[in-house]
């Protein structure tokens, strides 16, 4: 089999408890990359890491990693570091044990695995609290002792299993700077499972989407955003998340919320049409953010209610049956029950065939 | 008052009554001469030195002693391999648990007589076992040795329930640590040490403690029935000649005396434990 440097997947397929669970993954990871694989609970993105690992058993399909075919090995023979997603201190233990664990595990001599715990403590901020018992610990530093351990653990490639899911807010935002850094300082090739779009968005070198089973994409972050390949990326991906509207063609005209758009999807029309579109990219009338262009499609509509999120409100505005989410500036002041006029740039909708999912 | 309050002092009356109030009265009547026919004497200490006299009751002391230095430890290590060996979820775990507990429910006395069968040195297959090991190697179980070794058998046979207790804290231990251990590469010595062992050893310690008490209560029917406290008083236990000598011989005084010494022992004994594990521990730790 060929080298790969990084983390090779083909045709991966994982049943747990006779219930599948991975349908036929395929993946392919550069070595020195961070890719983010994402998807909502239950996708089976958390199995896929663990059949990385070899905690779970593979049905059929390959796993290598830095030329190395997994097949047969076990997981403490596959040389990967997990982060887990509770980080599985061991209570009992000291800052300065945890660290050690693995090493000890692997009969690194006491006075070594120490001293290498008490270099990446200090290189981690963990300095002043080698002796403190980890029960102690707070959320952000337990996090840094879980990633001291996949320092200690000398892999190539790292897993990462939603590690930042037990922290609040702000502390979560720089964790991942934290995270990206380390995982750039080490040379790692690292597999970061998470089911927040923010984060898999913001942290990815190339994101996969995970449903169902099924990898069902695979590209930059922005690739996904702006074309989701299937509906259930688009759903998944974005704060709001890409809007789905029924639209229909008749005579070579496309129309959708009662208006006449000006391109329709290029090839043979699917007996159903979805229009994906994002809520930054409507316009609507008073509204400083994306002047309306000429040809535009336009309809009116009233809106009904007003999200204010600070630096930025939400328009839901009703078309029809239809409810329609658009985001504006938060200074312009917009009355509820308002008639306003919408408008969308010819170019700016992703079409879906609405009986696969598929993008057209 | 609070209703917790409340339910505490409804709980200290009862225990109170029921426990503190006769434990208290035992301890004072041995004190007294008194054979429940006639109004009880003040003797003082007369029988705790009489006790140091009585050979009988130093060989059912001693008797004891054996039997929890020799029974304790052999079930608590058989019920922690049985237990760590039926943690895992499943259907054979499952099973096996059903001949693990079932002496645990099954009567006493009947459980007593099915050894008395199962022991006996002429027709049963304990016997039987032993004879085709060697030309009349079921003699051994007229012996000393061998009574005693029968009874520590029995009772490692009560195991129910400390098995189901360790089975449970096992399974208290959150997956992702040996999840851990196996990605680390750590054997399977170092993830017992370093995993298992620390969530077990609090809820060994309690165990070890109750087994103390439990197991001089566990052997008074088999002792009874199977052995019948021989030979040579060889299974004679301190509850069983406590029970003789106030039941039978009317001692009740000389009873109360000896059933202080043995709960101060045991909780000696307990204390005793406690503070060298918890030492020992400290130290490996």
């Amino acid at each position: 089999m060929t080298a790969v440097a990084g983390l090779s997947l083909q045709g991966l397929t994982v049943a747990l408890g006779g219930r599948p669970v991975l349908y036929d993954v395929d993946l392919q990871v550069e070595a020195g990359e961070f890719v983010v694989l994402a998807g909502p609970s239950g996708s089976g993105k958390s199995t896929l890491l663990r059949a990385i690992a070899g905690l779970v058993p593979t049905g059929s399909g390959r796993i290598a990693a830095g030329g190395v075919d997994f097949d047969g090995l076990a997981p403490g023979q596959r040389e990967v570091a997990l982060v887990f997603q509770d980080h599985a201190l061991l209570p009992h233990l000291s800052v300065a044990e945890n660290l050690a664990f693995g090493l000890r595990a692997r009969r690194v001599p006491r006075g070594e695995a120490r001293r290498r715990a008490m270099d990446v403590a200090e290189r981690l901020g963990l300095g002043g609290l080698l002796d403190r018992p980890a029960v102690q610990l707070s959320g952000g530093e337990r996090q840094r002792v879980a990633l001291g351990r996949a320092m200690l653990r000398d892999a190539r490639l790292v897993l990462m299993d939603e590690p930042l899911s037990s922290l609040d807010a702000p502390l979560r935002a720089r964790m991942r700077q934290e995270i990206l850094e380390l995982h750039r300082r080490q040379g790692w090739t690292t597999v970061y499972v998470t089911h927040d779009q923010a984060e898999a968005l913001s942290m990815a070198d190339r994101l996969g989407v995970l449903v169902h089973g099924r990898l069902q994409q695979f590209d930059h972050p922005q690739t996904l955003y702006a074309e989701p390949a299937s509906t259930t990326v688009a759903a998944f991906l974005g704060n709001p998340a890409m809007q789905l509207l029924p639209a229909r063609q008749s005579g070579g005209q496309t129309w959708l919320l009662g208006g006449e758009f000006p391109r329709g999807p290029s090839g043979t029309p699917p007996e159903t049409l979805l229009a994906g579109v994002r809520a930054e990219q409507l316009h609507v009338s008073g509204s400083r953010w994306v002047p309306p262009i000429a040809g535009d499609w336009r309809v009116t509509g009233e809106i009904q209610r007003i999200e204010h999120l600070g630096d930025v409100q939400w328009l839901h505005v009703r078309v029809g049956d239809e409810a329609v989410i658009v985001r504006v500036e938060p200074d312009t002041l917009f009355a509820n029950g308002a008639g306003v006029e919408l408008g969308l740039a010819g170019d700016a909708v992703r079409w879906f065939d609405a009986a696969t999912g598929l993008a057209l | 008052m609070k209703s917790g309050a409340w339910l505490a002092a409804v709980a200290l009356i009862a225990t109170g009554l029921l426990i503190w109030l006769p434990l208290l009265a035992t301890l004072g009547l041995g004190f007294f001469r008194y054979d429940a026919l006639n109004p009880p004497q003040w003797v003082g200490w007369s029988h705790l030195v009489r006790l140091l006299d009585d050979p009988m009751f130093l060989t059912a002391a001693r008797n004891s002693l054996w039997l929890v230095l020799f029974a304790v430890p052999l079930r608590l290590a058989l019920a922690v391999v049985l237990g760590l060996a039926l943690a895992g979820r499943g259907r054979v775990s499952s099973a096996a648990l059903v001949p693990v507990f079932t002496p645990v429910v099954v009567p006493e006395l009947v459980w007593a007589m099915a050894w008395l069968w199962i022991l006996n040195p002429f027709f049963g297959p304990a016997a039987w076992l032993l004879n085709s090991l060697e030309y009349g190697g079921a003699q051994w179980l007229l012996t000393v040795a061998g009574a005693r070794t029968a009874l520590v058998v029995v009772l490692a046979f009560l195991i129910g329930e400390l098995v189901l207790v360790i089975m449970a804290t096992r399974r208290q231990v959150p997956a992702q640590r040996y999840e851990l251990c196996a990605v680390e590469g750590a054997g399977p010595w170092y993830s017992f040490r370093r995993v298992t062992w620390p969530a077990l050893w609090p809820v060994l310690l309690l165990l070890m403690a109750r087994d103390v008490v439990l197991v001089l209560q566990l052997a008074f029917v088999p002792a009874l029935v199977v052995t019948k406290t021989g030979p040579q008083f060889a299974t004679l236990f301190l509850p069983h000649y406590i029970y003789q000598n106030a039941f039978e011989y009317l001692r009740f005084g000389y009873a109360a005396a000896m059933s202080g010494v043995l709960v101060l022992s045991v909780l000696g004994l307990i204390a005793a434990q406690f503070w060298l594990l918890r030492r020992w521990i400290r130290q490996a730790g």
